[in-house]
């Protein structure tokens, strides 16, 4: 094999390592969140604003019970579109986010759940 | 290419180059998937949730009260500790203590900077997970350097005495289990229906827990017993039938022995006449402030009793004179809602409420319309 085509083997695969850096390696150069995803269901039983972060912390019941972060900027909400309580929910939840409430001159944290990704709900209410 | 370029590839040393930046990069991906891997577990995240024996996991001095201990759980398998938010400004002391068996032992924080016994920045470690409903303990002890001043082990802004800071961590709800599809077990409750209009004759199913799987159960409509003898297979579902009442809207809840589930649910009775299924054209005006009015238009509506499902709550029992238009005053909530950045600076949002119209011929498509708080 002639010098030329040792180097351009070399250079590929300088060129295939970078890449596959790039690729892969990036999620750990640049670490951010969890990104588990799990699922949430149970009926809403109580609704309340984060005025700071623009949420709504939501209580819910079993059988996937828990607090959770209703975020209009971020979940996507299904039919029958209706978060409040007695409605049930069935959707899946990602990383724990703070409840930011306004507390002059700051933003204090009351509490936090877990960011919904997605939820539908039942029509819920009589 | 240039000559320096050539050189290093035509280099003796260049393989060993090559499979050593390929295993750090390997190598550095495992890490991050390991450590990546996990829902958030700690459950330590206001000042006032820490005892007063322990310093606070929280930063006083960012502006943004972070986390400064936070931590990870894989399931039961494992737990990642992460401790410091990266400021240069931050030093972690290497050794920390967690609570197993009831005892505290020392457990090392590693990290990419080490001076000494402390990690500058961010340090971690990855300890055994806790079972379902266990709760796990971290000690760490954190020093910020805030205008040439240490602050180590703050519960507060002031940070008068130094102490070991707490962070505690639970599986969280949802990563346990098997799955959402409720069971049998459990309080007598009906949680929804599988459709909500029907006629006389046709079957719906119950979802909820608690059903008897005997002959037992019988079924309310607006109080009423319409049907006995309903049993359940699983426990956890009831195949009931719509009986021959008058069209419009019933709370239907289930009956065994002397208990009745605490909720209902709302089945629509249909007319069967091949009236329009509802539908909204617009909502006007498109967005506005909480109290205000709003009118739904479209087709389809009933002179009376129709319930608009929105985001916040059912509006119920609406009227429509003209069968095209449903109009309602929009204040489902207990407090005025004002947002706000994180800054503490008012912020106005549009929040988006998803509208449909439901009504004796069906449900209607949906339409939003934005509150401006």
């Amino acid at each position: 094999m002639s010098i030329k085509k040792i180097t351009a083997f070399r250079y590929f695969l300088v060129v295939t390592l970078f890449v596959s850096v790039l690729l892969i390696g990036n999620n750990f150069i640049a670490p951010t969140t969890t990104w588990a995803i799990f699922l949430e269901g149970g009926r809403s039983q109580e609704a309340s604003f984060c005025s700071c972060s623009i949420c709504f912390k939501l209580e819910v019941g079993g059988p996937k019970d828990g607090t959770f972060m209703y975020c209009p900027w971020f979940t996507r909400l299904y039919a029958h579109y209706n978060i409040f309580p007695n409605a049930w929910q069935l959707g899946k939840a990602y990383t724990y986010l703070p409840c930011l409430q306004i507390s002059y001159p700051y933003c204090r944290t009351d509490g936090g759940g877990y960011l919904l990704t997605i939820t539908g709900t039942s029509h819920g209410g009589f | 290419m240039t000559p320096a370029i050539k050189k290093v590839l035509e280099s003796k040393y260049f393989y060993s180059l090559v499979i050593f930046a390929f295993l750090f990069f390997a190598v550095s991906f495992l890490v991050n998937v390991v450590a990546s891997v996990g829902t958030t577990c700690h459950t330590i995240t206001t000042p006032d949730a820490t005892p007063s024996t322990f310093g606070s996991p929280l930063n006083f001095f960012s502006g943004a009260n972070e986390l400064l201990i936070s931590v990870t759980c894989d399931g039961s398998n494992a737990t990642h500790i992460e401790v410091g938010s990266g400021a240069p400004t931050q030093y972690i002391y290497m050794y920390g203590y967690r609570k197993v068996n009831g005892k505290w032992t020392r457990t090392t924080f590693t990290g990419s900077t080490v001076t000494g016994t402390w990690i500058v920045g961010k340090g971690g470690v990855t300890v055994e997970g806790v079972q379902d409903g266990e709760t796990g303990q971290i000690l760490a002890y954190i020093c910020q350097n805030i205008q040439n001043t240490w602050k180590c082990g703050c519960s507060d802004n002031a940070c008068p005495t130094p102490k070991w800071q707490l962070q505690e961590y639970r599986l969280p709800a949802g990563t346990v289990g098997t799955g959402a599809t409720p069971n049998g077990d459990g309080e007598l409750d009906v949680h929804y229906p599988s459709k909500y209009l029907g006629l006389p004759g046709e079957t719906v199913t119950l979802i909820g827990s608690g059903f008897e799987t005997g002959s037992v159960s019988s079924i309310l409509w607006n109080g009423e017993i319409q049907e006995s003898g309903v049993s359940s297979e699983t426990g956890a579902a009831l195949i009931i039938t719509i009986p021959n009442l008058p069209p419009g809207k019933y709370e239907v809840k289930v009956k065994e022995g002397n208990v009745v589930s605490k909720y209902g649910v709302g089945i629509w009775i249909g007319t069967g006449d091949n009236s329009p299924v509802p539908t909204i054209t617009s909502i006007t005006p498109e967005s506005g402030l909480q109290g205000g009015t709003f009118t739904v238009h479209g087709t389809g509506f009933t002179k009376k009793n129709n319930d608009a499902i929105t985001t916040f709550g059912v509006l119920s029992g609406l009227p429509s004179e003209d069968g095209k238009s449903i109009t309602f005053t929009y204040d489902p909530f207990d407090e005025k809602l004002v947002s706000y950045n994180e800054n503490a600076e008012r912020s106005e949002y549009a929040l988006p409420v998803n509208v449909t119209i439901m009504n004796t011929s069906g449900q209607s498509n949906m339409k939003i319309f934005n509150l401006n708080i």
